[in-house]
């Protein structure tokens, strides 16, 4: 059966979503801290994306698009939380606090943690760890040079090493 | 030398500390079908876009004695209590008005619409499955599909009557039929447990619905379909109580 275009696009986009499942899941579960929160934005976006399927054609890097758009699905979901998450600084973390036991205290860390550092480069590790991306995508979905995406990756780095090593964390 | 190597330990400490080691998983699959096809299935009463779903859900997660673990083993058993029953009972209430616009159904389920109690009944006869839909208007509505035709009543009278092919179930067989079809009407089905709640939910253009039952004590809590309108959120439809194997009531 010859597929239409628009049925071409959105087996385009279901396969991306499929292949890239679990790497969007657990980079949206480590932006807003809920997995029920992460599925509700990865099914909202989905159908999104679904619903304007003729623009889909007109894009060249989908998987790009996909993360970017994730991104600020999750950034448009933390604005409109009313109470925000409380991030406690780092000054009253412990070594203990290094090793958490659950998800939801990893989550808690790591916002600290991410806290510190500029949304740019917070983003860029995020899209490493949480995302599994290379560094070219990276630059791809932030639409940045790649030495760029690499030198915010390593600043983010030097001073979470920094905030660390002045605490005797590490 | 050495202070690069240090720091070369602590970036990997670093990166260490970040990486995720509690990372949930999910069971989420995005799946393209063809354009779904015009039947009628039986819960196409309700017809705000997206909505049918909330009957299905609430026949599936309706089920008495679930001592099972995991919330599809739950949904299959529901599915199967259903499919072996001889008939169940839906009572449930949703904001309506007057379906104008064509002689399909009485009513159109609609934000602005007003609360009205109704009842849902599925009977199995032989092959045949029927249903009807009892509203308590001023003229006690009952819409009738018994497997041929599709009668309408009020006041006990017969006021309308054409052809009907009968009632579907297939979709409700299995969980994959099940996905199958939400998949086909645009819909997501989700699965997530918290404590002994058990939650299954849709999302559609329009309106979410939302099941929750109990696991342990094995019945519905309750089944509640809304959306936003006009900036806030309206339910428009909740499943009150499902009963399965209750005699006729007519």
């Amino acid at each position: 059966m010859k597929l239409t275009n628009e049925n071409k696009q959105l087996t385009r986009l279901a396969q991306l979503m499929q292949s890239e499942r679990d790497n969007l899941f657990r980079y949206a579960c480590y932006r807003l801290g809920s997995a029920a929160e992460a599925e509700d934005t990865l099914q909202d976006l989905y159908l999104s994306l679904s619903k304007h399927h003729s623009r889909l054609a007109e894009i060249n890097d989908l998987q790009g698009y996909v993360y970017r758009s994730l991104s600020n699905s999750c950034i448009s979901r933390l604005r409109s939380r009313r109470n925000f998450t409380s991030t406690d600084t780092l000054d009253t973390l412990s070594s203990e606090d290094l090793a958490p036991k659950d998800f939801e205290q990893e989550f808690r860390l790591i916002e600290r943690l991410m806290a510190l550092l500029p949304d740019e480069q917070s983003e860029v590790i995020r899209l490493r760890i949480y995302g599994g991306r290379q560094f070219s995508e990276i630059a791809s979905i932030c639409d940045i040079p790649l030495t760029t995406a690499k030198s915010r990756f390593r600043y983010g780095i030097d001073k979470l090493r920094e905030a660390l090593a002045e605490r005797g964390l590490i | 030398m050495k202070t690069n190597n240090l720091d070369n330990y602590s970036d990997n400490r670093v990166v260490d500390i970040l990486s995720p080691r509690f990372a949930p998983s999910t069971n989420l699959e995005f799946k393209v079908t063809a354009p779904a096809p015009r039947r009628r299935f039986i819960w196409q009463f309700a017809r705000v876009g997206g909505i049918a779903a909330v009957v299905a859900i609430a026949l599936f997660v309706g089920i008495k004695g679930v001592q099972t673990s995991t919330a599809q083993e739950v949904v299959e058993r529901a599915m199967t209590q259903l499919l072996e029953s001889d008939n169940c009972l839906v009572r449930f209430t949703a904001n309506v008005t007057a379906n104008k616009s064509s002689q399909e159904e009485l009513y159109d389920i609609d934000f602005d619409g007003t609360p009205m109690q109704g009842t849902v009944e599925i009977r199995k006869e032989g092959s045949k499955i029927k249903m009807a839909i009892k509203w308590q208007d001023q003229s006690s509505s009952m819409e009738l599909y018994d497997g041929e035709s599709y009668q309408r009543y009020q006041n006990g009278q017969l006021v309308l009557e054409r052809p009907h092919g009968g009632i579907d179930l297939t979709p409700f067989s299995t969980i994959d039929k099940l996905n199958e079809y939400a998949l086909l009407t645009g819909i997501l089905l989700k699965f997530r447990e918290e404590g002994d709640m058990i939650i299954v939910s849709t999302r559609g253009d329009k309106v979410g619905i939302i099941a929750r039952f109990s696991k342990s004590e094995g019945r519905l809590l309750g089944v509640e379909c809304s959306g936003l309108y006009n900036g806030q959120q309206v339910t428009v439809l909740t499943v009150d109580q499902i009963d399965f194997d209750v005699l006729p009531t007519e």
